[in-house]
Parts: C-alpha cells; structure tokens; sequence
C-alpha cells in the first residue's frame, strides 16, 4: 500500500535518509526502529509531505505522492502523529478530534451564514463520531477539558484519537508509547491491535527495539539513515548488523 | 567543502550586484535609458577625474546615514544574538543617549566629553534595566518571539512618551558654535562630524568584532547565541552574559544617537524611524551577523539616498519597507546570514 | 452630549476595526500590525469616489470596503511564509508602505493636505447629517460586523481557525489547507476594516493621513489584546474602554501637550503589563504565547 523507493534527504551534509527503500503491506503493523537521530522521524516528515527529500519517491496506492502538499496527503489518506505531541492546545479535546472530522460543507466558509438542515445534522452526527473515537481511546471524561491540561499519556490517547477521526488508510505513529507508564503502553499497543483487526495499515516508530517485539509483524531498523535490516521480529533479534548498530546492547 | 564555500560566495557577491542593479533599474524606472544612462554613470564614476560629482555625494550621504544604521544595527544584533527576539525597544536607548547628551552638554553645560561619555553610560543602564524589569519576567515563561516584540513596543511607546513629557516635543540640538565648513572630497563636501560619524562607526564596529572573537565574554556570548543550554552546562551564566549584551549593545546605541545628533535635530520620535532602519539593515545583512549589520546598514543608507535622488525623500521609509518585505519573503536569512533551518518537526 | 455621542461613534468605529482584527490575531493567531492600513484605504476610496465622481457614499462604502479587502489578500501572502514576530514586521511595513502612499502620492490623495468636505450618508434623500442618526448607521454597522464574525468564529470553519492559530502543522497533518484559510481571514478582516474606514470618512468629512498611522494600528491591536484575544465581546469592551478613557484625561483638565504623551504611555505600559500579566486580556480566553 504505501512504497518508499530510493528515499534520499540530506541536511547541512548530513545523510539523514540514505538511499531508503520499502514497502508497506495493507493491514499490518510494521515498526521502524532506530537508534535516535537514525533517520526515522524525517521519513515520516518526508512520507507525509512536510519535508522534500533530495531523491526517490513516496508511493501511495500506486499514486506518486512524493511532491504533494502535506494537507493533501492527509486528505489522500495518510495520518500521522508527532514525535513531540502537536495538540490544539487551548482548545477542547472534542474540538481536537472534530478537527480531524471530515465535512461534507459544513466547515466551508458560506455554512458560516448559511446552516442548511443536513449542516445542522452533519454536526451532530459529527459531535457522535469526536465522542465515539474518545470513548474508543478512553478518555471520554475529558471531553470538554483544554487540550494543555491533559496528562501526558492522555495527550498521546488523545492524537490518536484525532488521527482516527482522519479515518486514513495508513496511520503513521511517532513514538506512540513514548514517556508512558506501563499500563498506559499496553492500553496504546491494544487500541493499535484492534485497528489492525479492523484492517488499518499501521507504521510506527519506536526507538526501543524490545518494546516492538511482540506487537510488530514486520520490523525495519534504520541506523545513520540507511537500512540495516527488515524482517520479522525473529529474524530481527538473530540479526548481526542490528545488534551491532545498538552498541553495547545485550542480545536479544 | 571549500566549493561549496566558494560557490557560496559567489552566489553571495552575484546577490548583492544584482540587487543593486534592480534597485538603480527600478528607481530610474525608463527602460532602455535607464540602461544607457547607467553605463554612462559607471564611466563617469570609475574615470574619477571627470565624475559626476552629484553621485559622489550621494554615495558619501549613503555612508554617513548608514554608519548610523549600521551602529544601530551592531547594538542590536548583540543583544539578538543573546535573546533571539527583536529589541525593538532598542531604538529608545539610542533616542535616550541623544536627550541625555543634551541635558548633561547643553542644559548643566558639562564638558563635553564627560557628558557625552555619561550619556552613554546611562543609555547602557537603561538597557539593562528594560531587560531586568520587563524582559526577564517574561523569559521565566516559554514566551515566543513575538510576545516579546509586542511588549517591547510597549516600553519603547512608553519612553518615547516620557521623553516627550519631560524635554517637550520641540526640536532640540546638541550643535554649538558656527557651522564650519566642509572638506572637499573627490567633488563632494563632507564635514568633520560626518567623518567623525563615519570612523567611528568603523572603530567600533572593529572593536566589537575583536571582542566578540577574542575575548571571554565574547566567546561567551557566541556560546550563549548558538547553543543557550550547552552554555550553561558549561558553566556560563547566560542572565549574566545577557546583562552584558545589553549593556554593550545600548551603549552602542546611545552612542549612535550622539553622534547622529551632532549633524541632525534631537526629537522625541527619532527612535522610531531608527529602530527600523536599525532591525532593516540586520536583516538585510543576516539576522545576528555582525559584518552583515555593517553591510546592511551602508546598504540600506546607500540604497535610500540613490532612491531619494530620484524620487521624493518622503518616500525613503517606503523604500526601506519594501527591501525589507522583498528580502523576508525570498532571503529571510539575509546576505551574510546562514541559511535558517526548515521548521523542526 | 453631542461630544459624548461623538465619543460613543468614534468607539463604535474602532469596535468595528478590534472585532475585524480579533479575526484574524485572535482566532487565526496571525500577527497582523498594520490593519489600519485597511481602513485607509476604505476611507480613501470612498472619498475620491465621492469627492470626484460624485459616487453615493453607499456604493463608495462597498467599493471602499472591496478594495481593501483585496489588499488583505496581498497581505495575506507574507502570512503564508513568514511566521511570528517576522511576520509582525512585514504587516507592519506593508501598513507604513500604505501610510506612505496616502502622504506622498498628492495628486491622488492630497498628502498632509487631505480631503476635505466628504459628503455623508442619505438614505432617500434624507442626509445624515446629525450625530444621533450617525449613531445609530454605526451601530447598526457594529451590528453587522458582530453577528458575521461571530457566526464565522462559532462554526465549524471557525473551529479551523482556532486549529490553525494552536497549530499550523498539526492543522496540516488533518487535512486542512491552512493557506486558504489565511487568505479567507485577511480577505474578511479588510473588508470590515474598510468599513470602518468609510464610516469614519464620511463622518468626519475630512481625512489625512494621520488618521492612519501605524500608531493607529498598534491602538486597535492593543483593543484586542486588552479585550481578549478570542473574545468578540472583549473586542467591543476593549474598543470602548480605550477610545473613552483617555477622554477622561481630558476631562481632568490636562492641556493636549500632556494628555497626549500621556494617554500612549498609558498605552505603552497597558501593552507591557498585559504581556507580562494577563496575556489573555480581560474577557479572552486564550493567552497569547
């Protein structure tokens, strides 16, 4: 479903994606994996249109989407959330999620003036959906509360919640589980499992190779913005050049 | 590495000329003539026997205004380099050193030099002040840029009007005795305050290069610019290293306002229009590049008096406007400035 | 109390240009300094078009109010590159470039000399020519101005605003093409402005450029933060608060050489303790960060 051919992105003469290819099958969970500063956020900068990479190519659904703007790549169905959590701040966490609702034309600027009955029922139905996908992620309590005054673990719950209501075809998560207590690591590694069930494609990166071992079906581990190795999670713990790239690390 | 940096270079003196070139061709405005009429003032400029001497003078006016921009825009980008957000405040502290200079020379008739070194001393308090008293609160808080230019606005809104109240609205000068007259150079005129204006525009310029590269406190200031917590894991205290910014920096500017006021009027808004001459040509330089302050400010100085040749001097603050909005939106980082990064994700 | 209605009118004009600029630096978050600027050029065309062409102040208003509105869009342009305080400085600048123009391009605008004898409003035949009628024509305009922006600002495209003032990237990764929006705020807040321009050319029956000062503009932008970013009613208290108090001064007997200097430190301070104290003004309910 998505491809990334020959992906090549430097910055100041660093490499940060070096010559990158693969390809991500439709309902599956893959993990991009890497030690920090490996790459692995500038591909999804890349993959999503926010950076231009120097070469190569972005995939989607056999649609060429390497030189599309960022907000048409989500519309075109690519979600994403942030290494360091972009929330709506000031605003109210149903707010945040019906952010990522699509309209028909209720958001237009004419259905500012003009509410037609089917805008008037496009909210509400709206509104249903935002408390849906709160209830889904379980923080429905903290429906009218501002964004900023949320715990951290909520604000995670709450970007994929906002993701979901994009209802795209492939979620891109930077470090779901990042700065999470346990439980909250297992909530998040659940809800990503019943999307899969529900057949969403999920890519995510985690810099902790042993968090990904049991949710991953196919991991790919970049190291200094190169591919270093890409298979399932038991060909990846044999793999030399990934125990090498974790220096120091003790076998898996 | 070194082609790169060549080809930088390169890129960087092909800018500049052609920047000039669009000015001269936009000012004169008239096509083929335009063309002609340059060629011809080229040889006339680079034959300097048989110049046109209007050109020279022009050129000169250009260096005298922008060895005051470019002194204001030094103060500026030192304490920039420290705080990351615009001063704007900083044209105040330059209008502050001119009214001081008056009252302690003109109103309590101290020597000269005395008042003059005392008005800038004072300017430089002024500066730390305004730092302690209404940037420091807000720098406890993640405040953004622009919170902090609006609220140097404020102060700057609230001195000017203060200095309004307390030395009235009236033009003032610190000009004493007869007018004398002026040096004959290459068919232009030139007085000893401007050639005073230009050299020490030069001599400071130098001074604050040598002590931002050589000295301690300059290197901790190059610290504290490019990396504010690395500096302080290495021991630097950035508040203090701040303190000196600006202390240096509204010296600088107290000093413009003096010398400035030796050739022109003292009034309450001339801080104004100087700031922005000041916070134009940093930008056009390279924001927080000190050879690009200097660059800028004779660019913007030049660059305005060749436009007010041609069209009303009215027009100069519309002009500089525009270089401005041109080089924000297609050479944010300026001429000598480096490259500024993508937005971090 | 013909002066107080005077008062109450000038109030109600700013209210309209605080409420237009709330629009865009209050729910969009876009550092818009030069918005006088708009009004200017309402005002302006509304008055050559009078003064030359004998054109109806009301189709005036309109072309006033259009043409203004097309300079947002021109405005809009640097907001889509520039960010924050950079951007701050462009819009400032575009409004000294308008400035400019309307004091230096005398055979258009008659520069420092201004226009004078602009006729006012008439409804058939009727003019408005005293100040409780011209009251009421502002408050009616004030009116207007508060139900659109408020009906903009309460919708679901307002909702996108809000996105787009909290964050411009996240607003991106949902889908939301953040530049036609910007373009839609700035196009809405000139024409507004413009309005507001008109209306107070047509009251005043003569205008100058220093009328429209860039002073001016940082006067409406202090409105809105004093009101409340994000509050229309917080525009409408800020407007009325600040074109009355200094009249205050006034009434304390100070001679204009005080009064004035006094009433922008007033502003100057009130600016610096809001940043520092209350960003969020009196009645907001989001902080400028």
């Amino acid at each position: 479903m998505l491809q990334v051919q020959n992906l090549h992105k430097e910055f100041d003469g660093i490499k940060a994606v070096d010559d990158l290819t693969f390809t991500i099958v439709e309902n599956s969970i893959v993990a991009l994996v890497g030690p920090n500063g490996s790459g692995k956020t500038t591909v999804f900068n890349i993959v999503s249109g926010f950076l231009k990479a120097e070469k190569g190519k972005v995939i989607l659904d056999a649609k060429d989407i390497t030189s599309v703007s960022p907000y048409k790549i989500a519309c075109l169905g690519i979600g994403r959330t942030f290494q360091n959590i972009r929330l709506f701040p000031q605003i109210s966490v149903l707010d945040n999620v019906m952010l990522g609702l699509k309209y028909e034309t209720g958001d237009r600027f004419s259905a500012a003036f003009l509410q037609t009955r089917k805008m008037k029922k496009e909210e509400k139905q709206n509104i249903k959906k935002a408390e849906e996908l709160l209830k889904f992620v379980g923080i429905i309590e903290k429906r009218d509360e501002l964004a900023e005054n949320l715990s951290h673990g909520q604000r995670k719950l709450l970007e994929l919640a906002r993701i979901l209501a994009l209802e795209p075809k492939i979620f891109l998560l930077d470090e779901p589980i990042a700065g999470l207590f346990p439980e909250t690591k297992r909530t998040m590694f659940g809800l990503i499992r019943k999307l899969k069930e529900s057949g969403k494609t999920i890519l995510f990166i985690e810099h902790d190779l042993h968090s990904v071992m049991d949710i991953a079906e196919k991991i790919i581990v970049l190291d200094h913005g190169k591919k270093i190795a890409e298979g399932t999670p038991e060909e990846i713990k044999q793999n030399k050049e990934v125990l090498k790239a974790y220096l120091g690390k003790e076998s898996l | 590495m070194q082609s790169k940096r060549t080809k930088k270079l390169k890129g960087k003196i092909l800018f500049i000329l052609v920047t000039i070139g669009i000015l001269h061709v936009l000012i004169i405005n008239n096509g083929l003539q335009t063309i002609k009429s340059i060629i011809q003032k080229i040889y006339r400029f680079v034959g300097i026997m048989n110049t046109d001497s209007s050109m020279i003078q022009i050129f000169i006016n250009g260096l005298i205004t922008g060895s005051i921009y470019a002194l204001i825009a030094l103060g500026f980008t030192i304490i920039y380099r420290t705080v990351k957000f615009f001063h704007f405040a900083h044209g105040i502290v330059y209008a502050a050193g001119a009214y001081l200079a008056y009252a302690f020379f003109i109103f309590l008739r101290i020597n000269r030099f005395i008042s003059f070194f005392l008005a800038i001393i004072v300017a430089a308090l002024l500066g730390v002040c305004i730092d302690r008293l209404v940037y420091v609160p807000l720098r406890k808080y993640k405040t953004s840029n622009l919170v902090f230019l609006l609220t140097s606005f404020g102060v700057f809104i609230f001195l000017q009007n203060l200095l309004q109240l307390i030395f009235g609205a009236q033009i003032l000068t610190l000009r004493t005795g007869p007018i004398k007259e002026g040096h004959h150079f290459l068919g232009a005129v030139i007085t000893d305050n401007q050639i005073l204006i230009i050299v020490s525009s030069l001599v400071l310029f130098f001074l604050c290069w040598l002590f931002i590269q050589k000295t301690k406190f300059g290197k901790a200031i190059r610290a504290v610019s490019d990396d504010p917590i690395g500096a302080r894991v290495v021991g630097i205290n950035s508040e203090k290293i701040i303190m000196i910014a600006f202390a240096i920096g509204s010296a600088l500017a107290g000093a413009a306002g003096i010398l400035i006021s030796l050739e022109t009027n003292i009034e309450p808004t001339m801080g104004f229009s100087a700031i922005l001459k000041g916070i134009i040509a940093s930008i056009i330089g390279g924001i927080g590049s000190i050879p690009g302050a200097l660059f800028g400010g004779l660019f913007l100085g030049v660059a305005e008096n060749l436009g007010i040749w041609q069209i009303q001097a009215g027009w100069k603050d519309a002009i500089a406007f525009v270089i401005l909005i041109l080089f924000l939106l297609f050479r944010p980082s300026g001429i000598m400035g480096i490259k500024t990064e993508k937005e971090k994700l | 109390m013909d002066y107080l209605i005077h008062i109450l009118i000038i109030a109600g004009i700013y209210t309209i240009l605080s409420l237009s600029l709330n629009l865009i630096v209050g729910y969009t978050g876009l550092a818009a300094l030069g918005h006088i600027a708009f009004a200017c050029i309402g005002a302006y065309t509304s008055s050559l078009l009078a003064l030359n062409f004998g054109i109806s102040p009301w189709m005036g208003l309109i072309a006033g109010a259009i043409l203004a509105s097309t300079l947002g869009a021109i405005v809009a342009y640097p907001s889509l590159r520039l960010k924050g305080d950079y951007l701050a400085l462009a819009t400032f600048g575009l409004g000294v470039i308008v400035y400019s123009i309307a004091k230096n391009w005398v055979s258009l605008t008659r520069g420092p000399m201004g226009l004078p004898g602009i006729p006012s409003f008439s409804i058939f035949g009727y003019q408005i020519s005293n100040v409780w009628s011209y009251l009421i024509l502002v408050l009616l305009f004030v009116l207007l101005t508060y139900i659109v922006i408020k009906n903009i600002t309460n919708s679901p495209f307002g909702r996108i605003l809000k996105g787009i003032r909290e964050d411009e990237i996240a607003s991106l990764a949902m889908g939301k093409s953040v530049n036609k929006y910007k373009l839609i705020v700035f196009v809405v807040g000139a024409f507004f402005a413009g309005i507001a321009g008109s209306l107070y050319a047509h009251y005043i029956s003569f205008i100058d450029p220093s009328s429209f000062t860039i002073m001016e503009s940082i006067t409406v932008l202090l409105m809105v933060v004093f009101g409340g970013m994000g509050s229309l009613k917080g525009s409408i208290v800020g407007a009325f608060l600040l074109v009355v108090l200094p009249e205050l001064l006034r009434f304390l007997g100070m001679p204009s050489s005080i009064a004035a200097p006094l009433r922008q430190m007033i502003y100057g301070l009130l600016l610096v303790v809001l940043m520092i104290w209350r960003p969020q003004g009196l009645l907001g309910k989001y902080k400028f960060k």
